[in-house]
């Protein structure tokens, strides 16, 4: 098993080395249509100005160089400064952001995988039932329902209506736990909710084919009860799909968070992206996309560990 | 052996049968059409299509009108404004409907990227397989594990933004999903015989590949086809919602929501609904439809093993249980409901007895019914199927309406059960030692460490090697041969009275099947146990039957010790059977054959099941069907052995067989 | 082969080896590859038919692909009417396709469900003869359906509209459609039910008698085999370990293990198979009781890959690959018994197992 993983983070450093290509990339692209310079001087720039912040940023090396400079800025945690405001360090906006986003996008993995699982087992177990029938219905609304217009729904019921939580901001955890909770709570759940629905599918449809497989046939011919069936035989089978969806899931709902921080006034990473991408703050993008980039090798790290204790075969073959 | 219950000679030229199956087209629409939730979706899509296409048509109000008369903004629906205005005052009924336009548009741009690039390249990466393939792969893994937003928003501040920058990006981060999607269908299609059969008839690559490969890959592609377009409104209405989509004048729906989220808090949570509404209606009805899809073009899935078919009024069996046999059956039929309320008999009529020391060998052809008799006698009946008539008796006791509770206390107890795919069977996720220990912890109540004991000595009993280190094996690890040595081991784990062999060697080679053999032959000797081995080979059946039941097309046809059958068989059917074996027939001649197929389920014929196949045919075999018949034992001049028969001229043909 | 004194045969198959290699990965050994052919050689004369038999593994079907163009070959030579075919380059790939056809195993899986049979048959004719679809493309479709016992009505069956059977016997359509010389059948009749697998057997030889077609019959039925062909050859592991008269090698197989394989069968009458259940029992079971597996083909032995399963192996067996020698049948054994230890001379090799069995009782089968 150490084996496997130590082979699995190996893995991970071209995938490091292929997002930081793609997320420098933008630069040369959006450097071609002349923005960088433009950006950084701002409305009616002029010759002088673009030379100089081209000499100054170093664009007029060639691509490879830039790309070697670049890359090694990243590795030694500088993630240059914004276009905008030369005094602000990308990393330190980043380690100011990354709070909010972190809480909401992993307290809303624990919502959605554990209803989702419940739910999942719950329809699987009987086919066609009333339990399976209602929650498909509601599922399936729940996918076509962004997290935003969740996020609004909520906000105005809950909060507006209700008064229970406040509909907006949010407490730092060294502020206050419980205002922390509270203020991540109705996010968090706004994320969670198309969560809830894609894991439910999914282990619903893989634990259906577990459960029609021949080894739980055989095991039903020895005398096996029902719970176990269930449990032991074929939930740990059914899993494995259903882990690879979890993963595609957190790393969407990285993106998907953006939404939802804006409808609840969070100012979180996503905030942070939309408002670098309307100024054109390259930078910051850049700085913004390798951390969401990191955070995706990290889940799929976690997927693939996780088929390794699923999984036998995957986990012996390495 | 003569050749007379068999044609000989060139067979008749062989014409289909008058009910062809159902064509997957006709069926495909026939469930679309009953799916309500299909219905729904394809209804909703012409709505859109139409507000698409000829918005003036449905809407009231031009769109981009403005009203800033204090009491014209953030209206309710009335009379002239059906969904009420915005904060400029515009109709919001005639937005949501202008609003179909660019959610179209947006599937539009962005499908024809991901298509586009999607299907080329994974055509290509899983048709050419090898390093190609697993750099392609790699590259495309890690954009697919990107945030298709963040992708997006790339794109964008490239661009500039824009729905149509914004769909551009979409349109290449999805495009992962086809190429993922494609690459797969493609791989798996390689593998397939037709592809090789076409190569091997010289058809080139590309026709290959259009022809062959691309109409097997459509339904998936489809389907998916369906799933993405609801996510790329999605994706795109979440990109105008942040203000780098739409044009924020425009009537985008997600535009419309990022309107209204600046004031829903104070002017009402109204302001959400009719762009919201138009969103998630849209996206529901891109995956239902998707659903719908698969549903009408798969198999009727849902039932699965833990499904147990609600139970009916067993009819109750005309004839008497056997005293002495371990496991007895009397006239059980099984029901299997059919396409349009049509239901296929599978058994009818299916009688036996089996006692203890005693192999009872059940041979017949596939579709003859010899699986579903063990599986329905205990209580196993795949659903929807039903035992509809007959009465079962294990061990003196009448088990036909056992629940399963009561099932799961004999099943691996009293009866054991091999299965037909050895590996299939265990389960991959749980070591092998764990999974011989199972029933023993059930059925004997042993502590974990005795039941590790006890499953080490069972391996070594059914002569495993090194059975220690083997517990600690997945069944992954294990031939075939070895995974059939752990599947006896298990089914003998509780000393079962009744051991019963579902074809538990037809999946392994020749010379791993006599081993299989000899030790069921060892262990029913040791433990005296009745055993009933189901096969379609008959040399299987004459080394290990003592008795042996003929079936054909759901029911018993045969009878008689293993001698008899072998020697001087009774019915037609035995004979033919045997005579078509190339065991059987010694020189280079046309073999015997037994002239069509095999009938279905569905349209049995008329009268005697094999009548239409039978050399012995009249018209009193296809007019009304035969009883299964005791027959007399000539010796013995009683009926203690219970041969039994189902053909009208069995007494006649008796005389003309007799080649032993 | 009983003639293999002529000058030239029809087609030929020299020394051919096929190797699989393992995928190659970052940071970690390649694995050894996979052994699936062996140095093996056969012929096939006009209008008879050579069977290939062995169990999976064997390497069997991989010889069928091998020829067919499938898969790449390591080493060997195969030729067809004095002309070198071991790798067909593409310009000459049609006229070799048009002399060499195939029916492969699964009749569910080797026609494409989205075609007509009037399209499945038909394709090969529009490709080799350049006939367009429609009605004379139908009406030669329709003939070659009659050749192999179906009425023309099955032109607009989909395959899944067919029985196993009948979708075979549109397999063997398929490959006729282009008038070939040779037709490999590989495993074409084990996914049959017994009375449908005499129907397509009757019809392969009906065709052979018809159009002289050669056969390369491969299976893992020995019946069907010995029913089928004129000369039979063994695999196991790769290696091609006897070959020779169909009737000769049945009734005295120089090999070990085609004794195995023959005294497997289990005959359809249970006064006979009792005494053939007795000399089955001869093999597969080591002296200590325990069960003998055959070696992996990515890491076969050095000596002969029968030697733990074999109830005769000498010390000589473990140490090398027994060569081919002439065998009684006319064709060759690959086994140490005919040159060393008792020096059988290519003669059949049952008196001598039984002699052996006779003398060492720890040999035979049940023991526990």
């Amino acid at each position: 098993m150490a084996k496997y993983v130590a082979f699995r983070l190996l893995a991970a450093i071209p995938l490091l080395l292929a997002i930081a290509v793609i997320t420098f990339l933008i630069s040369v692209a959006m450097e071609a249509r002349g923005s960088i310079a433009g950006q950084v001087c701002g409305e009616g720039a002029t010759p002088e100005c673009i030379s100089a912040v081209e000499e100054e940023l170093g664009l007029n090396d060639p691509i490879p160089v830039r790309f070697g400079r670049w890359l090694g800025d990243i590795v030694s945690g500088d993630l240059g400064s914004s276009l905008l405001d030369q005094n602000t360090a990308v990393s330190a906006l980043i380690s100011e952001r990354i709070w909010p986003t972190i809480s909401i996008v992993s307290f809303s993995l624990l919502i959605g995988i554990t209803f989702g699982m419940l739910m999942g087992i719950a329809a699987a177990i009987r086919p066609g039932g009333l339990a399976d029938r209602t929650i498909s219905v509601v599922a399936a609304g729940v996918i076509a329902a962004p997290g935003f217009i969740m996020g609004m729904l909520l906000s105005w019921g809950i909060a507006v209506e209700l008064g229970w939580l406040d509909p907006v901001g949010y407490v730092p955890f060294s502020e206050s736990v419980v205002g922390w909770l509270k203020s991540i709570t109705l996010p968090s759940i706004a994320l969670a909710l198309p969560t809830i629905a894609i894991v439910q599918r999914q282990l619903r449809s893989s634990m259906a084919n577990a459960l029609q497989s021949r080894y739980v046939l055989a095991a039903r011919a020895r005398g096996v009860a029902r719970t176990k069936l269930i449990g032991r035989h074929a939930l740990p089978n059914a899993m494995v799909p259903t882990v690879t969806v979890i993963g595609f899931r957190a790393a969407a709902a990285i993106g998907l968070t953006t939404a939802v921080e804006i409808v609840f006034g969070i100012r979180g990473m996503g905030e942070m992206l939309v408002t670098s991408i309307i100024t054109r703050n390259v930078t910051v993008l850049q700085g913004g996309m390798i951390v969401v980039g990191l955070t995706v090798i990290t889940v799929n790290l976690l997927v693939d560990i996780s088929y390794g204790f699923l999984n036998p075969k995957v986990r012996l073959s390495r | 052996m003569t050749g007379a219950t068999v044609a000989s000679g060139p067979e008749p030229i062989e014409a289909p049968l008058e009910s062809a199956a159902e064509s997957p087209r006709r069926r495909f629409w026939r469930r679309m059409f009953r799916n309500p939730l299909a219905v729904f979706s394809m209804l909703w899509f012409v709505t859109l299509v139409v507000s698409w296409l000829a918005p003036d048509v449905l809407a009231t109000h031009d769109p981009f009108k403005q009203d800033v008369t204090l009491q014209r903004l953030f209206e309710t629906p009335s009379a002239d404004h059906w969904l009420g205005t915005d904060q400029f005052g515009r109709d919001l009924y005639s937005r949501v409907i202008y609003g179909a336009g660019f959610a179209f548009r947006s599937i539009f741009i962005a499908m024809s990227i991901a298509v586009g690039v999607g299907v080329p390249i994974g055509l290509f990466s899983g048709w050419k397989g090898g390093r190609v393939d697993r750099a392609i792969m790699w590259v495309n893994d890690v954009l697919f594990s990107l945030p298709i937003v963040l992708l997006a928003m790339a794109v964008i501040i490239v661009l500039t933004p824009s729905l149509t920058n914004a769909m551009i990006g979409v349109g290449i981060a999805m495009s992962t999903r086809f190429i993922r999607l494609t690459r797969a269908v493609t791989l798996a299609e390689k593998e397939e015989l037709y592809v090789d059969a076409a190569r091997i008839t010289g058809i080139s690559t590309p026709r290959i590949l259009t022809r062959y490969i691309v109409p097997n890959l459509l339904p998936a592609l489809v389907i998916q086809a369906a799933i993405i377009s609801g996510a790329i409104i999605l994706i795109g209405a979440t990109l105008s919602f942040l203000g780098i989509g739409a044009n924020l004048d425009d009537p985008d729906w997600g535009v419309m929501l990022n309107r209204a989220q600046s004031v829903f808090r104070q002017e009402g949570v109204w302001q959400i609904v009719p762009a919201g509404m138009a969103l998630v209606l849209t996206v529901l009805s891109f995956n239902l439809l998707g659903d719908a899809i698969r549903d009408a073009l798969g198999r009727d899935a849902g039932n699965n093993a833990l499904t147990v078919t609600k139970r009916v009024e067993v009819a109750p069996a005309q004839t008497e249980h056997a005293a002495d046999a371990v496991l007895s059956i009397r006239d059980m039929d099984v029901e299997f409901p059919g396409q349009g309320g049509k239901i296929s008999e599978i058994l009818n009529g299916v009688s036996l007895d089996v006692r203890a020391g005693e192999t009872l060998g059940v041979v017949g052809e596939s579709g003859s019914g010899k699986s579903m008799t063990m599986l329905s006698a205990l209580g196993l009946t795949p659903a929807p199927g039903r035992m509809t008539r007959g009465s079962v008796q294990f061990d003196g006791r009448d088990v036909t309406n056992l629940s399963e509770a009561e099932w799961a206390k004999i099943r691996g107890k009293d009866i054991g059960i091999i299965f037909q795919e050895p590996i299939a069977v265990l389960n991959p996720a749980i070591k092998v030692g764990s999974q011989i220990a199972e029933p023993l912890r059930i059925h004997m109540g042993m502590s974990k460490a005795d039941a590790r004991k006890r499953a080490a000595e069972l391996l070594a009993e059914v002569r495993v090697p090194d059975p220690e280190r083997r517990l600690d094996q997945y069944p992954h690890e294990f031939s075939g041969g070895m995974a059939q040595r752990v599947g006896i081991a298990m089914a003998l784990a509780c000393e079962p009275k009744l051991l019963i062999a579902d074809e538990p060697s037809t999946a392994l080679d020749v010379t791993v099947q006599g081993q299989i053999l000899d030790l069921i032959s060892e262990v029913q000797e040791r433990h005296q146990m009745a055993v009933i081995l189901i096969t379609h080979d008959l040399g299987v059946i004459a080394e290990a039957a003592d008795r042996v039941l003929v079936m054909y097309g759901g029911q018993v046809m045969e009878t008689a010790s293993a001698h008899d059958v072998f020697l001087s068989p009774k019915h037609p059917y035995s004979r033919a059977l045997l005579e078509t074996m190339p065991q059987s027939h010694d020189g280079q001649g046309e073999l015997p054959v037994i002239a069509g197929m095999v009938p279905s389920a569905t349209a049995w014929p008329t009268g005697c099941r094999f009548a239409p196949r039978c050399g012995f045919a009249t018209d009193a075999c296809t007019s009304s069907m035969p009883p299964l018949e005791r027959v007399a034992d000539p010796a013995q001049g009683d009926l203690v052995q219970a041969d039994l028969i189902r053909c009208v001229r069995h007494s006649e043909l008796g005389l003309v067989g007799g080649t032993a | 082969m009983s003639d293999t004194s002529s000058s030239r045969p029809f087609f030929s198959v020299n020394d051919l080896h096929v190797h699989f290699a393992a995928r190659s990965r970052l940071f970690r050994e390649t694995p050894p590859p996979v052994k699936a052919v062996n140095g093996l050689s056969l012929s096939i004369e006009p209008g008879r038919t050579f069977g290939l038999v062995g169990e999976s593994g064997s390497g069997k079907s991989t010889v069928a692909r091998a020829i067919l163009q499938l898969v790449d070959i390591k080493a060997g030579t195969i030729t067809l009417d004095g002309e070198d075919v071991t790798n067909v380059p593409s310009g000459k790939e049609l006229a070799f396709r048009s002399r060499v056809q195939a029916v492969l195993q699964d009749p569910f899986s080797s026609l494409n469900q989205v075609h007509q049979t009037r399209t499945i048959v038909g394709d090969a004719i529009t490709r080799h003869f350049g006939v367009k679809a429609g009605a004379d493309r139908d009406n030669r479709v329709s003939a070659l359906l009659d050749e192999v016992g179906m009425s023309p009505e099955f032109l607009d069956h989909y395959p899944y509209e067919m029985s196993g059977g009948q979708r075979q016997r549109i397999s063997i359509a398929r490959a006729l459609a282009v008038e070939p010389d040779l037709i490999i059948a590989d495993e074409a009749t084990s996914a049959l039910d017994v009375s449908i697998q005499s129907q397509v057997i009757n019809v392969l030889k009906r065709v052979q008698a018809e159009t002289g077609v050669a056969y390369l019959f491969i299976a893992h039925d020995l019946e069907v085999v010995k029913h089928m062909s004129d000369d039979v050859g063994v695999m196991y592991l790769g290696y091609l370990v006897e070959k020779g008269d169909a009737e000769r090698i049945y009734d005295g197989p120089a090999h070990p293990y085609t004794e195995m394989l023959i005294a497997s069968i289990p005959m359809p009458n249970p006064v006979v198979q009792a005494e053939r259940r007795a000399l089955r029992q001869t093999f597969g079971t080591q002296p200590g009781g325990g069960i003998a597996e055959p070696p992996s083909p990515s890491n076969l032995p050095k000596g002969c890959p029968f030697e733990n399963r074999c109830p005769v192996a000498m010390d000589i067996c473990r140490e090398e690959m027994p060569e081919p020698t002439p065998g009684h049948h006319g064709g060759e054994v690959r086994c140490h018994l005919h040159t060393s230890g008792p020096e059988l001379g290519g003669e059949s090799v049952v008196h001598f197992i039984e002699s052996q069995k006779l003398s060492s009782p720890a040999g035979s089968g049940s023991a526990v």
